[in-house]
């Protein structure tokens, strides 16, 4: 049997079988009531609730700062705060707001690749780098976060030196077990969650990719 | 526009199910995906803009959402299930009913892979390289080198099946 003839069959059975599928306008009215929403679309709610909470998060620690030890510059239990840790929170903070800021402007980027309906091609380049560019700034983030609980360790650390007669070995010792925990919890926290988001979407983003690399074989692999 | 909307989208409801029956194993799964592709039709409706067909327009949003369907890649063990999954024309029909050919075309379709699957399916649909080109974003060129590659490899493995 030729192709054209299987053509036809083709058509003739596809179409009897969705045919006996149909569904009435209720049911398709009440389908579209139910409906849930795509993954980029829970993506964009995510960065959207993720870049109010962290702005939420850090207004709310500035203004604890400022309240509280800025005006005096010395600590509840009266001991002063060096000038250097409000320089460093103070860029940890900036630095969380530039990577949304930079997050934004490249998601911008992507999305203005095509509007409205994109052909296949467009629609994963556009799904592809909207995953990893959120895949980057989940690593950036956490990071940050690790970042944030190192300087804050080595803040109390300062602190405690400045503020306690410690003898040589008690202080060798504590800043060894300090090290050696401050790693143990960061790594572990790390490799937990990018375990966790890969896990999720890893497999997603590879079958994306293959995908896509078929469909740029088509291009590349005849002339 | 919703009763515009679903007019229309109930009078090609057709393109939704036989994208459904080819990218998806069982009716759960079938019944998911065309609620995906539905509300992506919905969302996208306000932008299709009449410069292309509107089934054109439909195959488009259709095979977008089944090809990046978060569900259902995440399932998958690897891209290549995808390819590896039978084509459901007709599942409620039993075998006596259908055709032998399309039931050996049937299996080598499920034998190419999910690209090949998307070009063949709109081929034996009836559109041309132009519609195909537009949904897939690959010039004609490349449709019609494509299309011949696949016809061969079809043929062959339908006579594998022989």
């Amino acid at each position: 049997m030729e192709l054209k003839d299987l053509k036809k069959a083709w058509i003739r059975v596809s179409d009897e079988s969705s045919g006996k599928q149909q569904l009435n306008e209720e049911q398709i009215k009440a389908m579209l009531g139910t409906r849930t929403k795509s993954l980029l679309e829970k993506i964009e709610r995510n960065i959207r609730t993720g870049f109010v909470v962290i702005l939420v998060i850090i207004a709310a620690m500035l203004a604890v700062d400022y309240l509280t030890v800025a005006p005096s510059g010395m600590t509840s239990d009266g001991n002063k705060v060096p000038r250097w840790l409000f320089f460093l929170d103070l860029g940890l903070n900036l630095l969380i707001i530039s990577l949304f800021v930079t997050f934004l402007f490249h998601y911008w980027k992507i999305r203005q690749q095509c509007k409205g309906v994109c052909d296949l091609r467009h629609t994963l380049t556009k799904t592809i780098g909207i995953l990893t560019l959120y895949q980057r700034i989940f690593t950036f983030l956490l990071a940050i976060i690790l970042l944030i609980s190192a300087t804050g360790f080595a803040a109390g650390y300062y602190t405690s030196i400045n503020n306690h007669n410690t003898s040589e070995g008690f202080f060798l010792t504590d800043l060894l077990i300090g090290i050696l925990l401050l790693i143990l919890i960061s790594g572990l926290l790390f490799y937990l969650i990018r375990w966790v988001f890969r896990r999720v979407y890893g497999n997603y983003l590879r079958g994306l990719r293959d995908t896509f690399a078929e469909l740029n074989e088509v291009e590349e692999g005849d002339d | 526009m919703e009763k515009e909307f679903l007019d229309i989208v109930g009078a090609n409801q057709g393109i939704i199910h036989k994208v459904c029956n080819i990218y998806c194993d069982d009716e759960e799964d079938r019944n998911d995906l065309f609620q995906e592709i539905l509300a992506q039709l919905w969302k996208s409706y306000p932008s299709f803009r009449k410069e292309s067909k509107f089934t054109t327009w439909m195959y488009r949003v259709a095979l977008n959402t089944a090809i990046t369907s978060f569900k259902k890649i995440r399932r998958q063990p690897g891209f290549n299930r995808l390819s590896d999954q039978n084509l459901q024309i007709a599942d409620e029909m039993s075998s006596l009913e259908m055709d032998e050919n399309i039931a050996l075309l049937k299996q080598a379709v499920s034998k190419l892979s999910g690209i090949e699957k998307l070009i063949i399916l709109l081929f034996l649909e009836n559109k041309n390289y132009e519609e195909i080109a537009e949904i897939t974003g690959i010039t004609q060129n490349y449709v019609r080198v494509k299309m011949n590659r696949i016809k061969k490899k079809l043929k062959l493995l339908m006579t594998a099946e022989d």
